[in-house]
């Protein structure tokens, strides 16, 4: 059983360690946090994956894990920025270092910001989103509709397009 | 996985690897643990008050004074009952992080609201009677020897700021469960 469980952490690991790493930069600002919050991740995966019996994808598992677990840190935190649902969200909030010359990197750096203030359900339909996922996914590892997935990432793509010199079309824009 | 709207996203930390499994499995083990102590150290809080009046009670019975040995020991058995229910709604928290986002949030705002909005029944409502019992005869002896309006008039002060101070834990509590039933119709709305 135990190497079961193990060869199903090295799969994910091998798959997902970046994503998590990421996920994990997101919700913490502070690189020691992030790297508390990712082992805290890590560990959490390999104690749940005892349970896991192949009933969904082990992508599936794996972020639902990663999600709620930084979820469950958000909410644990004393101190954060009041939460604001993304529908609410009129442009992409400012970050601590307005001298990042990059368009794109600014706008990761702003878009990561902005993960921060929103609730948690939006936050990782975001995150989901950023790392390529399909709205069919996203709305199985959430568990929110595709439709209410797909809203958010309209949502988000419009609040993108005013960031950008030139506006991009919805086709053009990713 | 499709095409990821912003490769400068996905190139960050993309050398992040999992620890590995041994040292994984002794941070589970330390988690354990670190639970197991924290468990330690609520139960050594709960006994510092529980001590005192199980000790006060068994004195007040030593020396005759059965009355205020029954409203300690109703105190304390008080006392013991929250710890009870402390350590059941801590031990009844299933952890199953791989439900989907959703279910997890509603599962944690429910425990949460549950807890909060009946504070009156489980952490209030089993010290009342030890209270009630100790006020009565602390104002029973006074009488005894100052006469019931004194002994009422000594007594209104400390009645007063026990009412305020579990008046004030209710009412802090249904506030906080207020914000969290906000936040699962927000939910409900959401899907």
């Amino acid at each position: 059983m135990e190497h079961e469980i193990e060869q199903l952490y090295r799969e994910a690991g091998r798959q997902f360690a970046p994503a998590i790493a990421r996920l994990a930069r997101t919700v913490e600002r502070d690189p020691d946090r992030a790297r508390d919050l990712e082992q805290e991740i890590h560990c959490a995966l390999w104690t749940s994956l005892s349970r896991f019996r192949g009933d969904c994808a082990l992508k599936t598992w794996v972020y639902r894990v990663a999600h709620n677990v930084a979820a469950d840190h958000v909410a644990k935190a004393v101190r954060g920025p009041a939460r604001v649902p993304l529908q609410e969200v009129e442009e992409l909030p400012d970050v601590a270092n307005p001298e990042t010359e990059a368009a794109e990197r600014l706008v990761l750096e702003r878009l990561a910001e902005l993960v921060r203030r929103l609730p948690a359900l939006d936050a990782q339909v975001i995150v989901l989103w950023l790392e390529g996922e399909r709205a069919r996914d996203i709305a199985d590892i959430t568990g929110l509709s595709e439709g209410a997935v797909n809203v958010r990432v309209h949502r988000i793509k419009s609040l993108l397009a005013g960031h950008f010199e030139q506006p991009r079309t919805e086709g053009a824009l990713p | 996985m499709t095409h990821p709207p912003f490769p400068g996203w996905t190139d960050a930390a993309h050398d992040s690897t999992f620890a590995d499994p041994a040292e994984i499995k002794e941070r589970a083990a330390g988690f354990t643990k670190t639970i197991r102590r924290r468990n330690m150290i609520e139960y050594a809080a709960g006994g510092i008050v529980l001590v005192p009046a199980a000790l006060a009670s068994v004195a007040a019975a030593w020396t005759g004074e059965y009355a205020f040995a029954l409203a300690l020991g109703a105190l304390a058995a008080g006392i013991v009952i929250v710890l009870r229910n402390l350590h059941r709604r801590a031990g009844n928290l299933e952890h199953r992080p791989e439900e989907p986002c959703v279910v997890h949030l509603r599962h944690q705002y429910r425990r949460q609201y549950e807890a909060l909005r009946s504070v009156p029944a489980w952490y209030i409502g089993p010290l009342v009677p030890g209270f009630l019992l100790l006020y009565g005869t602390v104002t029973w002896k006074s009488a005894e020897a100052l006469g019931w309006r004194a002994a009422l008039e000594g007594m209104a002060l400390p009645v007063l700021a026990t009412l305020a101070g579990g008046a004030f834990i209710v009412l802090l509590n249904r506030w906080a469960a207020r914000g969290i039933r906000r936040k699962l119709d927000a939910l409900d709305e959401m899907e």
